[in-house]
């Protein structure tokens, strides 16, 4: 089979960003992911397409490729769509990067802060050194990191700083207290989901910049597919299904 | 109504092979093709050893001309086997030891009734037999060794009883450093007895003790099934008749009932690469499919994507973590990956892994 003939119907597949059916086309559509357009073979009735070098990337480069691309100002809504693609695992320290690529991506589209691409190899570069499991090991959650990496790269804070410097430590300090009152075990979505709320939180504090909008991430998109999932316990489970 | 348990009283007189039929029933019992089983077996001198070889004298072995062969096991016991050794292994499905260990301490339950189902048998010899989870002691020393391995749910226990074992070679064969364990003195039933007891009586014994102990009844069995004796001699081959299994401790990943694995690792849903190496691999081995099972495992759909139990094998769960997709994955080992190989180069790799006829 050659590249874009029309793919075999090898089962059913389903959209990673809706959920929907997946059917098959030979036309030319955008990526859901990068924005790249090229003749597409699998998309839903939505339009969400991934393009083949996403469906391949790993979450690094994912991070790196969506968040340089995007011109969405809310952080969740970057979050949430690299979260649900296959490359992320349901936990994982992926995390801990991504909560600062997406912030990064939102701010630097909110027009405040000077952010280019390199930021976000500075975001991957500097969360990748937050180790898997640090929550319970250090007892720093990595997408509560990710917050200060994120307001280190966008304020150009360093250990000389005075009040950039403060301000990253305050919003790690708040973050990890917020993701903290959730309990455990771990849930790296949860988490995510806590860091973006109180990111955007300290901006419009302390910058005095609120996004148009940010999407409320309840009822939790990854609610079934995590088999350690606190269910009522946790703040994003969802009001819907308290019943 | 008491729980009917499969009873084979069978020995091949390899002791290789009789660890490949160890891992055959155990592999039958988890794709549910044969009930509870408790095998009983005799071997010549032989050294067992579990995940550990660290105190094996082998110069010592050599000397001797005893082998020395891993049993599939999560522990490091060490055991040493002659022909005076009562051997058997319990694979059983432990939800069945649910409602049994509930007066049992939480931790290792099911290793202990098994236990005290053997110290039960055994109190017909001495009233001084005792049970817990590590194993069997006679006047406070030890007369078994054990090597649980799990599979989920499933348990594989095999056991050696020291019943007329010479302990004069078995310390000859496997040093215990005292000072790094508490493990009790090695005895055996006989020279605590002071006489030489006959096997059969100590298989009878056994035998009443489990189905006193746990409440089944057995159904002798002659011989193994067909399929189980199809995955023993392709375990033999492949892994217990290895130095890399014996020696080293590596193992192919064979899946099921000892076939050979090939795991085809595709994005979801997969790209036009993806689809071509399915197609590819379906293509290079439509001929093998007695000996070969292929899975097709998406990136991202979770292990519930073939089965309750899945059996994915470590480089496909490496494979994830870095990204290295598509790949495909032959035995547990990552032969191609973020490339379409040739079917000749394919085909070739796939042969090379099947187990010598």
């Amino acid at each position: 089979m050659k590249k874009n003939q029309s793919p075999e119907k090898l089962e059913e597949f389903h959209c990673v960003v809706c959920g929907k059916p997946l059917r098959s086309i030979l036309e030319e559509r955008e990526c859901s992911f990068c924005g790249k357009t090229e003749k597409a073979d699998y998309v839903c009735e939505e339009g969400h397409y991934i393009c083949e070098s996403c469906r391949l990337d790993s979450p690094e480069t994912l991070a790196r490729k969506v968040c340089g691309a995007t011109k969405e100002t809310d952080p969740m809504k970057v979050v949430l769509l690299l979260m649900k693609h296959p490359a992320l695992q349901m936990h994982g320290p992926e995390h801990h990067y991504v909560v600062s690529c997406a912030l990064l991506a939102a701010w630097r589209n909110l027009g405040r802060f000077e952010i280019n691409d390199t930021a976000f190899d500075e975001a991957i570069k500097r969360g990748r050194k937050v180790l898997l499991a640090s929550c319970g090991l250090w007892g720093v959650c990595g997408a509560a990191a990710g917050v200060g990496i994120a307001l280190s790269i966008a304020t150009k804070a360093n250990m000389l700083s005075d009040k950039e410097r403060t301000l990253s430590m305050e919003a790690v300090s708040e973050s990890l207290h917020m993701i903290a009152k959730i309990g455990g075990p771990r849930c790296c979505k949860a988490s995510t989901f806590s860091a973006i709320e109180k990111a955007t939180e300290i901006l419009e504090r302390e910058f005095n910049i609120r996004p148009p909008s940010l999407l409320d991430p309840r009822p939790c998109y990854f609610r079934n597919l995590n088999k350690e999932c606190l269910g009522n316990k946790c703040p994003y489970f969802g009001v819907n299904n308290l019943g | 109504m008491a729980e009917t348990w499969r009873l084979l009283d069978y020995s091949s007189a390899d002791p290789k092979m009789d660890l490949a039929i160890n891992e055959a029933i155990f592999r039958s019992r988890r794709e549910n093709l044969t009930p509870n089983t408790l095998r009983l077996w005799q071997g010549p001198a032989t050294g067992v050893i579990g995940s550990s070889s660290g105190s094996v004298n082998y110069k010592e072995c050599r000397k001797r001309g005893v082998e020395v062969i891993r049993a599939l096991s999560v522990t490091a016991d060490l055991l040493y086997i002659d022909t005076g050794s009562l051997n058997f292994a319990v694979t059983a499905n432990t939800a069945f030891f649910n409602t049994r260990t509930i007066d049992y301490p939480p931790v290792l339950s099911d290793y202990y009734i098994l236990n005290a189902a053997i110290a039960e048998g055994l109190r017909k010899f001495s009233e001084n037999v005792e049970a817990n989870p590590e194993g069997i002691q006679i006047n406070g020393q030890k007369i078994s060794g054990i090597l649980p391995k799990w599979f989920y749910d499933f348990l594989l226990f095999q056991v050696t009883l020291l019943i007329n074992t010479d302990l004069n070679v078995y310390r000859k064969l496997i040093r215990i450093d005292r000072s790094l364990t508490e493990m009790p003195m090695i005895t055996s039933l006989s020279r605590q007895l002071r006489k030489d007891i006959p096997l059969d009586e100590v298989k009878r014994a056994l035998i009443e003790g489990f189905e006193k102990k746990l409440g089944i009844v057995f159904k002798t069995e002659e011989k193994l099934t067909k399929d189980e004796q199809k995955a023993a001699k392709t375990l033999l081959k492949a892994k217990y008749g290895l130095d890399k299994w014996n020696m080293h401790g590596i193992e192919p990943f064979l899946i099921g009932m000892g076939k050979t694995s090939l795991e085809v690792f595709v994005a979801y849903p997969p790209t036009s690469m993806c689809r071509q190496l399915i197609e590819l691999v379906k293509d290079v081995t439509s001929d093998l499919q007695d000996d070969v099972t292929v899975r097709v495992w998406m990136r991202g759909k979770g292990s519930n994507q073939h089965g309750v139990y899945p059996e994915m094998s470590l480089a496909l769960i490496n494979a994830e973590k870095c990204s290295r997709i598509p790949a495909i994955i032959i035995n547990g080992e990552l032969k191609f990956d973020k490339t379409l190989p040739s079917k000749e180069c394919l085909r070739s790799a796939v042969v090379a892994a099947l187990p010598q006829k």
